[in-house]
């Protein structure tokens, strides 16, 4: 087995044992057909964009994709319930975000200006959160990247640990989000988790109304809680289900 | 109805011609897309897995070739209907489009 061999079969290890006792050597034999020079035999690695299909091929693979095993499709839901529960985050912290630029309107607040383009900007997850219930899940990813973009700006300039743990649960989200929406990822239920948003914006309106400003740490905390249930939740089913097998 | 992508519809119109191993596959679709597209086998697998799974091709048979396995896909009944059916949604898009260009280049 030359390096280069060896070198592939170490990236295939991110798929799941059970696909590669079918695929392993033939796909090897694919990717070495047609290499005969010796030095990239010794030296040469699969590649970015061989690396970047063979990550996207696990991650499909072992988040319910067709052909997958119940399992990894039962995996899937897991991660895309919870993905999900952080784009219904994005649509409370709009609610909340609309009361509050209401509430600074009528003060006449020297911030009204700054708080309705921050406003503007909360919206974008409410469209993410569509583009996603619509199956565009690539513009989805872009624009859930996007919102995330000034908590890492202000990072950079400004290290501190309390905003780390502040933004961990977006960022896993987004990850989550990344992971579990690829191509042949089944549609989640738009009734649902339309609902689920509606409840959602109303919940984090409320909490403006309730407490008098928008508290950004209640939504998050918010949505770990009810991530936690869902995986909870979710963790049970699978649990009945495997012992109904 | 969206159509398939052209990853997809690329190792349709590869099969269609006759039961194919991987490596022919890929060579195939490079050819038939003039050198433009090149598959990484991360990428085939995810074809050919999602073609599998929906019952539009099927493994053939296995052979060992140079010490190394080669299974071979072909289409099924139902991947013939979806190429065919691709091919005459993109064919009414091409009519569609030469009919406006030919308009434009009279009016001009």
């Amino acid at each position: 087995m030359n390096q280069l061999e060896r070198r592939y079969r170490w990236l295939l290890r991110t798929l799941p044992r059970w696909y590669r006792a079918d695929r392993e050597d033939e796909m090897v034999g694919i990717f070495l057909a047609g290499r005969t020079d010796e030095l990239d035999l010794e030296h040469g690695w699969p590649g970015w964009m061989e690396t970047w299909a063979v990550l996207a091929l696990a991650c499909r693979v072992r988040m319910g994709a067709s052909g997958g095993l119940a399992r990894a499709v039962a995996l899937g839901d897991v991660v895309r319930s919870v993905a999900l529960v952080g784009a219904v985050a994005g649509v409370a912290m709009l609610g909340g975000g609309v009361v509050q630029s209401v509430l600074l309107a009528v003060d006449d607040d020297l911030t009204t200006t700054r708080s309705w383009l921050g406003l503007a900007f909360e919206v974008v997850p409410l469209v993410a959160f569509a583009l996603l219930l619509r199956g565009r899940y690539g513009w989805a990813k872009v624009l859930t990247g996007l919102v995330l973009v000034p908590g890492v700006l202000t990072l950079v300039s400004e290290p501190n640990w309390p905003l780390v743990w502040f933004l961990a649960p977006w960022w896993l989200g987004f990850l989550l989000l990344c992971l579990g929406f690829h191509r042949e990822a089944a549609a989640p239920s738009v009734m649902r988790w339309w609902s689920a948003a509606g409840v959602a914006f109303v919940a984090g309106a409320l909490s403006v109304v309730v407490v008098g400003t928008l508290e950004t740490y209640l939504i998050t905390i918010g949505m770990v809680v009810v991530s936690v249930v869902v995986l909870a939740a979710r963790t049970v089913t699978m649990g009945s289900r495997g012992a109904q097998a | 109805m969206r159509g398939v992508s052209e990853q997809t519809f690329l190792v349709l119109t590869a099969l269609a011609e006759e039961p194919l191993h991987g490596y022919a596959i890929v060579q195939s679709v490079e050819a038939l897309s003039d050198g433009r597209m090149r598959l990484r086998v991360g990428t085939l697998y995810g074809v050919l897995d999602r073609l599998v799974a929906d019952g539009l091709a099927e493994r053939d048979r296995e052979e060992v070739h140079q010490g190394r396995l080669r299974r071979y896909y072909r289409l099924t009944d139902g991947g013939v209907r979806t190429l065919q059916a691709e091919v005459a949604r993109m064919s009414a898009n091409v009519r569609a489009a030469s009919a406006v260009l030919r308009a434009r280049g009279s009016e001009a």
